[in-house]
């Protein structure tokens, strides 16, 4: 399967917050064949494709990953380092890339404590990583500020689940890619950006840039959620395999949300609802706001373990969050949006 | 290398066929003296002698750190306990296979955004954790798991950083490698390599290993945690990575005869070869069985310096490694010698 390699591939790559342009290449590659690419100059990369009308519609995955950072070199080699968005008690013994001067590998040690076992808690302080390496090779390729990714190959679950590192957020750049692949022979009235913001988990603000580019008329952010299974979100209905999960709260503009749902329910694409009262935690919260007011809504695709080196999702999610943008896309007239946006 | 293909195969405490089968194949290769005991070690002679010269048995568990399955939970996934003796800090995140299907899993953990205060302070326990296998129900899950399955770690050995090795089960495929090279030598001694199970589990195929052979000398080939690392005080570091095997007085509860400590440390003296001098392992408590049951011969043991023993991803050093060769072979042909 052609489209699962891609899936693999942007998985396993490294991107972290401020490099993802360091995935870039990799879809422009997949991306080319449907439109016109640009790379801003702080890595939100975009690919247009052009529609019957001058109205445009956007639809935004983030990029980038959550990573470590090199904070020192120990006297006796070891890294010490600070945690963007990980969970410490996920570290240790977890295989990890440390992108200094060339990339090398490494291993989350937990500081080991004879003395007080009360001392062995989990925490960023107590961990560091082993390359292998003497401190004098180390500093000669690792320098502080360096980043770090976690390390994992793909592995494939019952029930065409899938689990590897960076999930979050490359299954909405695939869905992104089904998406497109299913309008390949369509002329919409909206020209569509399909859009790789960057440094979404450091605060979504790539999302703001890339609005005031391209000003688009609707917004759909895409991004992951939470399951609702043991270890997941009790507060939610959401399960893997059951669909893509629709966002409704005040972050969601209601007819636009509506309209996705009167095309679910026409083409028998399967999706769930889930509700955020206040901030969405993604993409769609800064789109709203931008260019004087976007309309907006948020897809999610579940996902298991989300922040880990082993988060789980289910590809026919994927697909489905793919194939019900493209019918929503297909479908929407231009001459719509004045009542869609008509409050 | 030969190793690799050790690490990579699986055989936790009590499940050791494939382990078994693969050291078995291999050992075939170029001797037909093989026997399987009652619980599963392999005990194989080699005699140079025939017979009249003192019996050394040299002995390595092939058994590595794995989980077992415990109970369903409603949501599809599962609940497991350690086989042998893992932190359990090491745990959370990993990718696993599940028994002789090699169903592959993940081991999951709450994402930190949705663990309250109380659960982000607390250590990992066995509830926070599950072993998720992709399946939507517990129905689906039982169709594909049963209670009782082993669990392994899926990594992959490797190469790692300056001449050091990486991967699952190092302890003690480690040893097991030097064992089988040593059973390749033609070693002029009466030699019984014994690859014993349920090593990470107090060492009990030693017990059964001990009787079946009655050796005159028992050296026990292992490894030993390597925690030098990390502003951990002089005092508290057992072993240094790349300084040699090391050659204990006593490990655990059992205390080696000190004339064939002293007799290997001096030889190793004689041909050069660094290793390390400890008057006591502590918490290697597993070595004791090899004493209680052999209490009528000598015993020492050969440690291999190794970090983060029975976890996921442990690493070794190929200079250890080949160190540890060269003393023991060296040391065995003068043993038969006096």
């Amino acid at each position: 399967m052609k489209d699962l390699d891609f899936f693999r591939t942007i998985c396993e790559a490294h991107a972290p917050s401020g490099r993802e342009d360091w995935l870039y290449s990799i879809i422009e590659d997949n991306f080319k064949e449907f439109g016109e690419t640009t790379i801003t100059k702080l890595n939100n990369m975009y690919i247009h494709k052009r529609g019957t009308t001058s109205s445009k519609l956007m639809i935004m995955s983030h990029a980038d990953e959550v990573f470590l950072m090199v904070k020192e070199i120990s006297k006796d080699g070891f890294i010490k380092f600070e945690g963007f968005g990980i969970d410490a008690k996920s570290l240790v013994s977890q295989e990890v890339i440390i992108h200094g001067r060339e990339n090398i590998s490494g291993i989350v040690a937990l500081k080991y404590n004879y003395n007080d076992k009360e001392k062995n808690k989990v925490s960023m302080e107590n961990l560091y990583i082993e390359t292998g390496l003497s401190r004098e090779r180390l500093k000669d390729i690792v320098g502080l500020g360096d980043y770090i990714t976690l390390d994992r190959k793909m592995v494939r679950l019952l029930n065409n689940n899938v689990s590897c590192k960076s999930i979050d957020n490359r299954a909405s750049i695939f869905a992104m890619y089904i998406c497109a692949e299913e309008l390949k022979n369509v002329n919409s009235d909206l020209g569509v950006y399909f859009v790789c913001s960057c440094q979404e988990e450091v605060g979504h603000r790539g999302a703001k840039m890339v609005s005031y580019d391209i000003k688009p008329d609707i917004g759909i952010a895409l991004d992951v959620t939470f399951d609702s299974g043991m270890l997941g979100d009790s507060n939610r209905e959401n399960k893997l395999g059951k669909g893509p999960v629709i966002c409704i709260g005040p972050n969601i503009h209601t007819k636009i949300r509506n309209r996705l749902i009167q095309t679910a329910d026409k083409y028998n694409i399967p999706y769930q609802v889930e509700v955020e009262p206040g901030n969405t935690g993604t993409d769609a919260w800064d789109i709203q706001t931008s260019v004087g007011g976007i309309a907006t809504i948020l897809i999610s695709i579940p996902i298991r373990y989300m922040h880990t080196s082993v988060e789980v999702v289910n590809l026919e999610d994927i697909r489905n969050t793919g194939r019900l943008l493209a019918r929503f896309i297909q479908e929407l007239k231009e001459s719509e949006l004045e009542g869609l946006f008509c409050f | 290398m030969f190793l690799e293909k050790l690490c990579n195969s699986i055989g936790p405490s009590g499940y050791e066929d494939q382990i078994r089968n693969v050291i078995k194949d291999e050992l075939s290769t170029f001797n037909d003296n093989i026997l399987v005991d009652r619980m599963g070690n392999i005990i194989v002679n080699k005699d140079k002698q025939d017979n009249s010269s003192p019996k050394i048995m040299v002995i390595s568990h092939m058994d590595e750190a794995g989980l077992i399955i415990t109970a369903y939970n409603k949501d599809g996934t599962l609940k497991f306990s350690t086989l042998g003796d893992i932190d359990k800090n090491s745990l959370p995140c990993k990718t696993v296979l599940i028994g002789n299907k090699k169903i592959p899993g993940v081991i999951g953990i709450k994402p930190i955004h949705v663990q309250s205060k109380k659960e982000r302070n607390e250590d990992i326990s066995y509830e926070s954790m599950c072993i998720d296998i992709g399946a939507f129900s517990e129905d689906e899950c039982r169709k594909v798991v049963s209670l009782g399955d082993f669990v392994i770690f899926n990594s992959e050995f490797s190469s790692f950083g300056d001449n050091l090795l990486k991967g699952k089960a190092l302890d003690n495929r480690i040893g097991c490698s030097v064992l089988l090279e040593l059973l390749k030598e033609d070693l002029n001694c009466n030699l019984y390599g014994v690859f014993n199970v349920q090593g990470n589990i107090d060492q009990r195929g030693i017990y059964a290993a001990a009787y079946n052979v009655d050796p005159d000398l028992v050296i026990i080939l292992d490894t030993i945690n390597s925690i030098d690392y990390m502003e951990i005080p002089s005092y508290f570091r057992t072993s240094k990575l790349r300084e040699g095997p090391v050659i204990p007085f006593k490990g655990g509860q059992c205390i080696f005869d000190r004339d064939i400590v002293e007799s290997i440390r001096n030889k190793a003296d004689d041909i050069g070869i660094p290793y390390q001098k400890i008057g006591n392992t502590q918490g290697e408590g597993e070595l004791k069985a090899a004493y209680l049951t052999t209490s009528n011969c000598k015993t020492a043991s050969i440690l291999l310096p190794c970090r983060y023993m029975n976890s996921n991803i442990s690493v070794c050093s190929l200079a250890d490694y080949d160190n540890t060769l060269i003393l023991l072979k060296s040391y065995l042909e003068d043993y038969s010698i006096k």
